[in-house]
């Protein structure tokens, strides 16, 4: 029996527009949600649902179910033993149907879930492809990475004159020769 | 003798099953406070608004309206509006969206308090 069939009733309900299942550690074990949703999302959307989950956990108290609304749409959350599963609707869902279609799926979906393997999300990357330098200098949108040389004489102008001493007769003292005061 | 009574707040309305409500800015510092709320709670919901913001971030959804945890008897509202938090504890059995009419009501006026 596939897992499809477990979620099916669950997904006939109205409102709800996907159902998605993760693991414990917020890896991707079946989407179910519109084709829009590629599981590619689900490398931060997993990352996203554990730390919400543990930081209520933690911080205010243990809390199996969540319900996150956003304008027309709203996901609810349901944290199970070894499982976490996310339930897409749209408008306003009839949350205590959800809630009882979810427990009965984990009834007898559990063991199915538990062995259920991971599905493996395609990173787009292409291997061996030697990594961009980084410019030197460069202009664009005005950020410059590595700034100007300066050289040694610009610097020299920028500084400020010393001061030539009180009233400044000290440079014209010791611009004369010392010899001058013995004739 | 008369007890004296002058120190204490005056209660203000909250809708029946309402608990507490507490209203917060980003640091956590409390705005306003009315009934019962865990002070956790009180302290974490610009935090816990902000992942499910990041959340629905997730799912191409940019318009975060709320969170509400749900409890077996008691359930807690997180909502962000005009950059202040408000967190409300209602019992499980209240009428979900008549708690959310007032924290949004409740934002309404701060927005035009401020």
């Amino acid at each position: 029996m596939s897992l499809r069939n477990y979620f099916q009733p669950t997904l006939d309900l109205p409102g709800v527009t996907g159902i998605f299942c993760l693991n414990a550690e917020g890896q991707l074990i079946e989407n179910f949600l519109p084709s829009a949703y590629t599981d590619a999302i689900f490398k931060e959307l997993g990352t996203r649902c554990l730390t919400l989950l543990n930081a209520v956990d933690m911080s205010y108290t243990q809390t199996n179910e969540y319900l996150v609304c956003f304008e027309g749409d709203s996901l609810f959350l349901h944290k199970a033993e070894g499982c976490i599963i996310g339930v897409l609707c749209s408008g306003n869902p009839m949350l205590a149907g959800i809630r009882v279609s979810i427990n009965l799926l984990l009834k007898t979906a559990q063991d199915a879930i538990a062995q259920a393997p991971l599905k493996e999300i395609a990173i787009k990357t292409v291997p061996n492809q030697p990594q961009a330098k980084p410019l030197m200098e460069s202009n664009d949108d005005d950020i410059i990475i590595a700034p100007k040389k300066v050289k040694d004489s610009d610097l020299q102008e920028a500084e400020e004159p010393k001061r030539k001493g009180l009233f400044g007769f000290k440079k014209d003292k010791k611009s004369k020769p010392s010899n001058d005061i013995w004739g | 003798m008369m007890e004296d009574n002058t120190n204490k707040p005056e209660p203000k309305y909250m809708p029946p099953g309402m608990y507490g409500y507490a209203v917060t800015d980003n640091s956590g510092s409390i705005v306003e406070k009315n009934g019962t709320v865990s002070n956790s709670l009180d302290q974490y919901v610009a935090y816990f608004n902000q992942l499910g913001s990041l959340l629905g971030d997730s799912l191409g959804f940019t318009s975060y309206e709320e969170m509400i945890l749900l409890g077996k008897s008691r359930h807690a509202l997180c909502m962000e509006i005009d950059d202040l938090h408000y967190a409300a504890i209602y019992k499980a059995k209240a009428d979900r969206r008549e708690m959310s009419q007032f924290i949004q009501q409740k934002g309404e006026e701060n927005d035009v308090l401020a």
